[in-house]
């Protein structure tokens, strides 16, 4: 049974991480290596987390039933809303290929995975022009890593290959 | 003070400064005009860039000059195609799309564009004058005090957020739980971490702030599609004339006080100020009736409200190291950056760059008054680009920006996870910005509090009622404040959502 509401839903989840971290506080937070006694006058580092954690549990939980009164937390069928599919999956297959490109950065370098990244973006954006697509998704990226680590000399992750193309480009450009 | 003053002049004139903040307001004049494009998320990805510039003379001005153009900038498609391009700009709507439908689009951008350059120098002449004899005042507070006004802010900005109150204070408890993650500040022991060292610093602020205000946005603009502007997006009509302009000056100075007054209170911010200064000019007109059918005066109330925040948003931002709203956040992130934390002792310690930045900033209004002139025309046709075009260069800045503020790999995991947080918080109709200011004030109140604990000792009573009674009067005077601004909040959106539906 799955509340219909999105914002009950992510009130529950909140709810839920709080009261786990409140039960296994205890794990969470490390002990400081000497005992912080009244005489050292200084606070425990699990209080003000408490305090918090007391207070978010206490304000979803009125959430929730201020919810419940109004009659929102009808359990019904699990409904993801009303995005249509199409839409639905352009969403899931935005959030995978950001998930993915955030993990290829430093192993593909900038580059190619900004390529992948703006290329994949532009299509589930709706940009059906390969020209429009393929230009910014090679010179905006190109362009802004020869600025960055031309002319601002701060350093992107870059793929060995990428790197060798480049360097004859690089050798052309003024020194700044 | 008056030598720092003039230390700060003297830093201020400089032409590379002044390139940077012409180059900021063309940038957030643009992503203003965007429709889709806010300007917290601009600046959100702009953020380090400014860093990379290296002197905080230049990247700060730079951003604000972003902050400037941009709130002017969702005047623009308001008034063209009555869809504000901020928050900001709704009350801009009413009365600037019906001068577009009477076919005067031209008068209404040029009296948003007067309207904002007034109301934006007056309150960064007010906020140059106030921060000495507040930075004076906020010099002798000690960390009781300090935690009692960094509490009273907290609950200002859940009970002014979007949306009911609890959401706010949902959404705060939350951000400060995420401040809790990583070391302790008394102890240094770890909070939360997992074992990873990763997290031991805790969460950096500019991966997380451009998680949740621009991946929330790409993802939303992948759900709608492609949108092309309207066609009828054009800068025609008559020039506003000097008599409509003057009549319209009361409107401008009573908007820029109300802007004042309401960018000095940490939460409000422009949306707020721009549908009070709207009210106000209404009520005050002779021909309330004309509002909503293509009255200027309702184009400069709403515009000189909405501008005049910027300034002010600087005071508690500066002094206390308050940020006032998402934007201000930013800055506070990007001074930071820069190696200068905002607070009590910023003005003892770096008084010539503040008062640079300060004075930069009402410089900018000449460049703000040139460049917005001359530009009216590229904007109103920027209305019409593809959002497909632009979505793709927006992730390739979140993801280069997070990257290049640390270089830290570790970074790209807290854009991703910060970023999902925003997409189910948008979803579920969650305001992100309590989220942000608890999470930055958090951390400080917590050491604070911790100090102010340090200090009372065992003789609590005392300490509260005859050492420090400044802190106990703020801090019982905070759910007084909380419960009547929530009142008044509540009355405020309802007046507001019936005016939408009329």
């Amino acid at each position: 049974m799955i509340p219909r509401q999105a914002d009950v839903r992510f009130t529950v989840v909140v709810l839920v991480l709080a009261v786990v971290a409140l039960l296994f506080g205890g794990q969470l937070i490390v002990d400081p290596p000497i005992s912080l006694s009244a005489d050292l006058l200084a606070m425990s580092p699990r209080v003000f987390p408490f305090l918090i954690l007391a207070g978010t549990v206490v304000v979803a939980s009125a959430f929730l039933v201020g919810q419940a009164r109004k009659g929102a937390l009808e359990m019904t069928r699990f409904s993801l809303g009303s995005a249509p599919p199409a839409s639905l999956g352009r969403q899931v297959a935005f959030l995978f290929i950001t998930v993915v490109c955030a993990l290829l950065l430093t192993t593909l370098g900038f580059i190619t995975t900004m390529f992948l990244l703006m290329t994949s973006t532009a299509v589930l954006v709706g940009n059906r022009s390969p020209f429009q697509i393929l230009s910014i998704s090679i010179f905006i990226p190109l362009g802004f890593y020869i600025v960055v680590t031309h002319v601002l000399r701060t350093a992107l992750p870059e793929a060995d290959i990428i790197q060798r193309l480049l360097a004859p480009v690089l050798q052309l450009l003024p020194a700044f | 003070m008056f030598e720092t003053l003039l230390v700060g002049l003297d830093a201020a004139l400089r032409i590379d400064t002044f390139v940077w903040i012409s180059g900021g307001l063309l940038l957030g004049m643009l992503m203003g005009s965007l429709p889709g494009f806010t300007t917290t998320m601009g600046m959100s990805i702009l953020v380090p860039i400014s860093f990379l510039v290296g002197d905080p003379l230049i990247g700060i001005p730079f951003l604000i000059g972003v902050y400037k153009g941009g709130i002017y900038g969702g005047s623009v498609p308001a008034i063209l195609i009555s869809m504000p391009g901020t928050g900001a700009s709704i009350a801009t709507v009413f009365d600037g799309h019906e001068l577009t439908k009477k076919g005067q689009p031209r008068k209404a951008l040029e009296m948003g564009l007067y309207a904002s350059v007034i109301s934006d120098l007056f309150s960064d002449l007010f906020t140059l004058v106030m921060i000495i004899p507040v930075a004076a005042v906020v010099l002798g507070f000690g960390p009781p005090e300090v935690a009692s006004v960094m509490f009273l802010s907290l609950v200002i900005i859940a009970v002014t957020s979007t949306g009911p109150v609890i959401k706010g204070l949902i959404m705060l408890c939350l951000g400060v739980w995420f401040g809790f993650i990583g070391a302790d500040p008394f102890s240094g022991t770890a909070r939360y971490t997992f074992g990873t060292n990763e997290l031991y610093d805790g969460f950096h602020m500019i991966p997380m702030l451009i998680g949740l205000f621009a991946l929330p946005e790409i993802f939303a603009a992948v759900k709608e599609g492609d949108r092309t502007g309207s066609s009828i997006a054009r800068f025609v009509g008559d020039r506003l004339r000097l008599a409509e302009f003057k009549k319209s000056l009361r409107t401008i100075f009573r908007s820029t006080a109300i802007g004042t007054a309401i960018g000095l209170v940490p939460g409000l911010g422009q949306p707020i100020a721009a549908m009070m200064g709207y009210i106000a000019a209404k009520n005050a007109s002779d021909t309330p009736e004309n509002f909503g059918k293509g009255e200027l005066d309702g184009v400069a109330g709403a515009e000189a409200a909405n501008n005049a925040v910027n300034g002010p948003t600087m005071v508690p931002l500066l002094t206390l190291g308050i940020p006032g709203d998402a934007v201000t956040a930013l800055l506070l992130g990007a001074f930071m950056m820069q190696g200068l934390r905002p607070g009590p002792t910023l003005l003892e310690t770096s008084g010539e760059i503040v008062f640079a930045i300060l004075i930069a900033m009402v410089l900018a209004n000449i460049l703000f008054l040139m460049i917005g002139y001359l530009t009216i025309p590229l904007f109103a046709r920027v209305v019409t680009v593809k959002r497909s075009l632009l979505i793709p260069v927006t992730i390739m800045l979140a993801f280069s920006g997070t990257y290049l503020a640390r270089s830290n790999p570790f970074d790209i995991v807290t854009l991703i996870g910060f970023g999902l947080v925003g997409i189910a918080a948008r979803t579920a109709r969650f305001d992100v910005a309590p989220m942000v200011m608890g999470f930055i004030l958090g951390r400080e109140l917590e050491y604070t509090f911790g100090q102010t604990l340090a200090l009372a000792g065992n003789d609590w009573v005392r300490f509260a009622f005859v050492e420090r009674i400044g802190m106990t009067a703020v801090v019982v005077a905070t759910p007084i404040i909380g419960v009547l601004l929530g009142a008044r909040m509540n009355r405020f959106r309802q007046r507001t959502l019936a005016r939408d539906q009329a």
